[in-house]
Order: C-alpha cells, then sequence, then structure tokens
C-alpha cells in the first residue's frame, strides 16, 4: 500500500493542472486519467468507492452552474437559443439581470465552468478513493495527534449510528409506532443519540485508560515558539496554495509562499511533537514509489502552470466567438504523466479465495 | 501576552503584504477601452458594453492602447455623428449608432504586430441593442472573461496583457484619417483548434476512459 500523502500529492497536481485551464477536452482527459489510476490502484473497501459519488456531485455542480447562467447571468454572444421572460431590476443592481435571452455561447461557457470544478471534485475523490483515511490519520504529524483521533473515533462510529438507527426503527416498527415523517424522527432521535454518548463515554474510559491524551513536559518558551511558527506557517501556506491556484495573482505568492509555509509548518510540527508522547506502530514508508508518485505531480502541475504563465494557446478554450478548442500537446503529455502512478506504484494483493473452494474448483 | 501580539502581527503583516501588493502594480495593461460621449467630448463609460444602451444618434469609441492606473488615451477622431452617418438613412423603429474604433499607434502594438488602420461605421441596429451589440454588428470581436479581447483580429493573442510601463512618452505619431469603409476583414482565427487535434484529443480520452471501465469491471468480478 503506498503512503497516502502520495496519493493526495497527485491528486493535488492534477487539481492545480485543471484549476489552470478550462479547455473541456484537457479538462475531460485529467477526468479520464484520475479514473484510470482510481480503477488500476483502488483497494476493496467501502471508503474506496467515493470516486463515484465525487463523479456525480461534480454533474450536479455543472447543471447548478448552467441553471444560474442562464436565470441571473448576463448573456454573452450573439446566438440566441431562447428567451426567458426578463424581470427588470433597479438600477443599483446594474450587473444582475433575471431571466432575458439566453445565448449558446453564454451555455457553453458556464459548462467549461461548471466542468473545472467537477474536475477538480474528481481529483479530490481520486484521492479519497485511494488513500485510506485510517492510514492518513496514522501519518498525521504528532502535533495533531488528539485532533487525528477525534477524526478516528467519528469516522469508525459513523456506520454504527447508521446500524442504530435500523435497529430503534424495527423496534418501533414492531411496536405498531410511527416510523416515518417528523413523530418517526423525533421518536427515534433520543435512543439514537442516547446510544452514541453511551458509546464514546465508553470509549473515552477506554483510551484513558490506554495512556491517550498525556503530555510530555515543554517550557513556555518553546510552547510559544511552536505555536507561533504553526500560526505563519499555516498562513503561508494557505496564501501560497490560493495564489497556485489563481491565475491571476501575482507569481512571487505562489511556490516561495508555499515554500515558506511548509518550512515554518514542519519546524512548527517538529516542535509540537515532542510534547506528545508516543509511538507509531508500523508506520508507512516512504520510498521510491512514493518518490515516483511525487514526481509526476510536480511535472504536471509545473507543466501546466509553465504553460498558463507563457500564454499556450489551448489552454482557455475560446467562448466568444464559439470555435474549437486548440490542443496543446505539451499540455497532454503533462496529464498522461499523472497516469504513470498507475504503472509504478506496487500492485494491490489479490483477494485469496479459501483453500476448500479452490479444490473443488481445480476438480470440476 | 506580549508574545503573542508579536506573533499576531507578524501574521497579519504576511497577509497584508500579500494582499496589498497586486494594488500598487507598477504595471500597465494593454487593452481595448470603452468610450461614450458627455457634452460632446470623450469620455471613459462607466459600465461594460453589455449593460450599455446608446441612443439613436450618439457616437460610440474604441480605442486599443497601454494604459497604468488612468485611462487617458482616447480614440484620436473627434465624435461626430454627422460625419460618420451621413451616407447612412434614417430607418423606421431602428436606432443609428456611429462607432469609431481607433487600434492605437505603433508604439502601442503587441510585439511584431502593426494597428491596422482607424475606422468608422454607421450601424444600423434594433432599439434595443446594447454597446456590445452595435460592435458585433460592425466587427468581429473575441471575449474572454468578459473583457474584449480583440476587435477585427488585432491583437491577435493576447487579452488586456500586463506591459511593463513605458519609460517615457513616445513621440505621437501623425494620425491616420479616419477610414469609412467597410471595415478591413480580420486576418485568420489564431484561436481556433484544428479538427485533426481535437479527434486526437478525444480519441486519447476516450482509450483512457474505456482502460479505466474496463480495469474498474475485472477488479469487480
Amino acid at each position: 500500500m503506498l503512503h497516502p500523502g502520495a496519493w493526495w500529492l497527485w491528486a493535488a497536481g492534477l487539481a492545480v493542472a485543471a484549476s489552470r485551464t478550462n479547455n473541456p477536452l484537457l479538462l475531460l482527459l485529467i477526468i479520464a486519467v484520475a479514473g484510470f489510476v482510481v480503477a488500476a490502484r483502488r483497494p476493496m473497501a467501502p471508503w474506496s468507492r467515493s470516486f463515484g459519488v465525487f463523479l456525480r456531485l461534480g454533474l450536479i455542480v455543472i447543471a447548478i452552474r448552467v441553471v444560474f447562467q442562464i436565470i441571473f447571468a448576463a448573456p454573452i454572444g450573439v446566438t440566441v437559443l431562447f428567451s426567458l421572460p426578463s424581470i427588470a431590476l433597479p438600477d443599483a443592481m446594474a450587473g444582475i439581470r433575471i431571466g432575458g435571452p439566453v445565448t449558446a455561447e453564454s451555455l457553453i461557457a458556464a459548462v467549461y465552468d461548471g466542468l473545472r470544478l467537477a474536475t477538480i471534485l474528481a481529483c479530490v475523490g481520486a484521492a479519497n478513493s485511494l488513500a485510506s483515511p485510517a492510514r492518513l490519520l496514522k501519518a498525521v504529524p504528532a502535533a495533531l495527534y488528539e485532533f487525528g483521533v477525534s477524526v478516528v473515533v467519528a469516522v469508525t462510529f459513523a456506520p454504527q449510528l447508521v446500524a442504530d438507527l435500523d435497529r430503534v426503527r424495527a423496534a418501533r416498527r414492531l411496536r405498531g409506532r410511527a416510523e416515518g415523517g417528523v413523530r418517526g424522527a423525533a421518536g427515534a432521535a433520543v435512543p439514537v443519540l442516547e446510544g452514541a454518548l453511551e458509546r464514546s463515554v465508553a470509549l473515552a474510559a477506554a483510551m484513558d485508560s490506554r495512556g491517550y491524551g498525556r503530555q510530555a513536559e515543554r517550557s513556555p518558551a518553546v510552547r510559544r515558539a511552536t505555536t507561533s511558527a504553526l500560526l505563519i506557517g499555516l498562513v503561508a501556506f494557505v496564501v501560497g496554495a490560493y495564489a497556485l491556484l489563481d491565475s491571476s495573482a501575482p507569481a512571487y505568492l505562489g511556490l516561495p509562499m508555499l515554500a515558506v509555509g511548509l518550512a515554518c509548518g514542519v519546524a512548527g510540527f517538529a516542535l509540537a511533537g515532542r510534547r506528545s508522547t508516543r509511538t507509531r506502530y508500523r508506520p508507512d514508508p516512504w520510498t521510491w514509489p512514493e518518490w515516483g508518485v511525487a514526481a509526476c505531480a510536480l511535472i504536471t502541475a509545473g507543466t501546466f502552470l509553465a504553460a498558463s504563465s507563457l500564454g499556450v494557446t489551448g489552454l482557455i478554450a475560446p467562448v466568444d466567438p464559439l470555435a474549437w478548442p486548440a490542443v496543446p500537446p505539451v499540455a497532454v503529455i503533462g496529464i498522461l504523466v499523472s497516469a504513470l502512478p498507475a504503472f509504478i506504484t506496487p500492485p494491490l494483493p489479490r483477494p485469496r479465495i479459501p483453500v476448500a473452494l479452490s479444490r473443488e474448483v481445480v476438480s470440476a | 501576552m506580549l508574545p503573542r501580539v508579536l506573533i499576531a502581527l507578524i501574521a497579519a503583516s504576511i497577509v497584508g503584504v500579500a494582499v496589498a501588493s497586486p494594488a500598487a502594480a507598477d504595471e500597465s495593461y494593454r487593452y481595448w477601452s470603452y468610450w461614450n460621449i458627455a457634452d460632446g467630448a470623450w469620455v471613459l463609460a462607466d459600465a461594460g458594453p453589455a449593460d450599455k444602451t446608446p441612443a439613436d444618434g450618439t457616437v460610440e469609441g474604441w480605442r486599443f492602447s497601454i494604459n497604468g492606473i488612468s485611462n487617458t488615451d482616447l480614440p484620436r477622431y473627434s465624435p461626430d455623428f454627422g460625419s460618420v452617418c451621413a451616407d447612412t438613412p434614417a430607418q423606421d423603429g431602428r436606432k443609428r449608432v456611429a462607432l469609431i474604433v481607433d487600434p492605437g499607434e505603433a508604439s502601442d502594438a503587441p510585439e511584431g504586430e502593426t494597428p491596422p488602420g482607424p475606422w468608422a461605421r454607421c450601424v444600423v441596429a434594433e432599439p434595443s441593442a446594447t454597446g456590445y451589440d452595435i460592435l458585433r454588428a460592425a466587427a468581429t470581436v473575441r471575449m474572454q472573461d468578459g473583457l474584449t479581447c480583440d476587435i477585427n483580429g488585432y491583437p491577435s493573442t493576447e487579452c488586456a496583457a500586463a506591459v511593463a510601463t513605458p519609460a517615457d512618452e513616445p513621440q505621437p505619431a501623425p494620425t491616420p484619417s479616419l477610414s469609412l469603409a467597410a471595415a478591413p476583414a480580420p486576418t485568420g482565427d489564431a484561436a481556433s483548434g484544428s479538427p485533426l487535434a481535437i479527434a486526437l484529443g478525444a480519441a486519447v480520452v476516450v482509450v483512457i476512459a474505456g482502460a479505466a471501465v474496463v480495469l474498474m469491471r475485472r477488479r469487480r468480478a
């Protein structure tokens, strides 16, 4: 199994590439490459089906964007498809209009914009499908350990809540009480919440008796240095990440701020981690496949950042007037590089069939 | 207490530098600007061309130039409706708007391009036509994110590009006379892609998506 951070890095590289273009061909290629890697390296676990969920969410996003464009936005272009009855707004809201003519160019521009957002969602979904959330929490630095534990508890308890709800509803049905509607929900809420509270108290007692939450003694100066490094690192990281994804921000805000943020954050985490006295059991290694995946992510993101700053034609598809978009080969190769993780990462083990069954299959 | 205040100040200064720097830009932009008339003189339009509906008998202007914080490069021709629309009779139920398009001087042109000659047209349009419709009736326009990028193919590929502020004002070249003939044809569409490249790209997408679906089916079986 690959280190989960490597998969998130790969998805981040594809998301950065998707944010720099609205060419539908390139965006569809990014989604196809993400789906290919997910299909090749997706483990057989319940959480690994989130790629399909995110794809469907992307379709909803495109639909919402198109509906907003039809109702609210000013039309661009001349090819009027149909007209909605328009409502006149006061001059103070000059930029907004309701209804009016709907042009093909504005619909297609809305589809391109929605597709870009859907592609970024697909990249996040791919990372969710490939990187086990439990192992990702294991890789969380020691400074965020308590936060990570609470997230693990929440993630593990969610299926329990659903099972509880089913059990309570079945009990109510057997007793002839209302099952659906407001009365049913109100009647089921109390037992479910009570069960969840009891379980969480029992878990807290068990964790406390095993020594969770103990902290080593550190001087106030080290604590202050840790907090300041973490805060500055977080702010710089957020600014750098935003500047990287927004193509209109100045260049020095992107990568340099990201580097500054990472450096401060790493220093802060290293300092804070010495407070938490925990050891890791079988940590995920970071070896050659992880470096390869990280290199693929860097190549993809770097290609698109360079192409965007050089103004390569084809990254922005022409909408007004409508024309077929150009296909820059550099961008296509950059995206195809991100398909390499399907080959350079170790394949998942095949599920083993039981010995008795295999004997029957052989003799048949 | 004091170290925490210091930390907050440092964090705020990072954010402040990040946010304030783009505003203090030392660079200029090269773009088409949209002009209306007020009291017989050119004035920068206060809204985009799609939001303004010019009245019958007004003059609209477009000028391509390099502008810093303020935009002072007017179209170089006086806004005279009578001289532009002298030969176009009025039509019942439609309005006449004079359109003057000034692609600017050679010093404003992007690398390797020469500005075409300035031209004017009398556009007869529906009463509800916006400034945008008037421009499109007289020329081919490429827009991107609501910005008018090129008119009749000039400039060929860029869109409101940022340029270094010119060190000093170049000597103004002699103004060419305004052409009232039909607008020059655009020099060809540089942004459209070839169908072959698109077909190849679509084929790659279909192949990879197909491989993903096949792998998904095989893993499930």
